[in-house]
């Protein structure tokens, strides 16, 4: 049955997004993403205290998040693909390696974080994205926070989070903004 | 169309499950078999288990509602983002109510069948919602909910 043009666009745009994962992200090569997003390409991150739109911030996100897994990639789940968007379910897999965050933790753990992105495309090209993990989730895989909630508000309450993070044991600042 | 009525299926997830707290419609809207993948309870099965998370959060935060904001859809699969809002009104996790409102982004896929969900995916930042209601500190002043 031959595809209809509406279908051959879906597939098109599924296909850029494949690209961008495996060859851009997954290979580290930043001027490949770069390639594949307008220049107001607007990022947004749970951990990310704002949405990321700058050429600059966008370059940075990615860097630090190589530095901090040199393994990093994403395995693609499945794709969903309709009008301007294509959104993924994804897996990140990812040893902590390199420095984190601004606390420089190295844990040398490995993570498996499950991942939703929703891209929106203009012009062939990325100009938004969303993307949703549970951080709190992949904080815990890395043995950075402790795994009471209960533990976690007392230190709160107590002060003694502020401490530890004067004391550089726990980030303070997300750093898992990376893992876009 | 199919695609409609399962945007249709999934934003009714939202609306009369999650915002309305109508546990009922669960049944309705899931098979028995669903299989479940949440950050929260990491995985359930079938309306049982999505009623047991609804009730939860619900519970701490009685005005829950949710707020879609983007739907997309394919084949047997919808992908639906929104904002979950609320006060912490009684207590959670442990922490007595703060009164401080939370909005979190999150993002569902589900899978139909038959007029059914058969599977669900929903992804959130739990660590967001501990830091709106203060089990975890703000850590910069951008952090607090709006």
């Amino acid at each position: 049955m031959a595809e209809t043009p509406v279908e051959a666009t879906l597939q098109g745009n599924k296909e850029l997004i494949r690209r961008f994962i495996e060859e851009g992200q997954n290979r580290h090569d930043y001027d490949l993403i770069d390639a594949f997003s307008t220049e107001d390409c607007v990022i947004h991150h749970p951990a990310a205290r704002k949405p990321a739109s700058e050429a600059d911030d966008r370059r940075r996100m990615a860097e630090e998040l190589w530095e901090a897994f040199s393994d990093f990639r994403f395995g693609i789940e499945d794709m969903v693909a309709e009008g301007d968007w294509v959104a993924v379910r994804l897996t990140a897999h990812a040893t902590n390696d390199g420095p984190l965050g601004p606390n420089k933790d190295v844990s040398g753990k490995t993570v498996a974080q499950p991942v939703q992105v929703h891209y929106r495309l203009r012009d062939g090209k990325i100009a938004e994205v969303w993307i949703e993990e549970d951080v709190y989730g992949m904080l815990l895989q890395l043995g950075l926070i402790p795994k009471s909630p209960r533990l976690l508000h007392w230190m709160n309450r107590l002060g003694i989070m502020r401490l530890l993070q004067m004391a550089g044991k726990v980030p303070k600042e997300d750093p898992s903004y990376q893992l876009s | 169309m199919v695609g409609a009525d399962n945007k249709s299926a999934a934003r009714r997830v939202c609306q009369e499950v999650w915002s309305e707290g109508r546990l009922d419609a669960a049944d309705e809207l899931l098979a028995a078999d669903c299989a479940g993948h949440t950050p929260e309870h990491r995985e359930f099965t079938g309306p049982a288990g999505l009623r047991e998370a609804v009730t939860e959060l619900r519970e701490a935060f009685p005005d829950l509602h949710i707020e879609v904001t983007i739907q997309v859809a394919e084949d047997d699969r919808v992908v639906t983002e929104f904002q979950m809002k609320g006060v912490h009104s009684k207590k959670y996790l442990g922490t007595r109510p703060t009164k401080k409102p939370i909005d979190v982004a999150s993002a569902v896929m589900t899978r139909h069948s038959d007029g059914k969900i058969v599977e669900y995916w929903a992804e959130w930042d739990r660590r967001q919602l501990l830091e709106q209601v203060g089990v975890v500190p703000t850590l910069s002043p951008q952090g607090k909910p709006a």
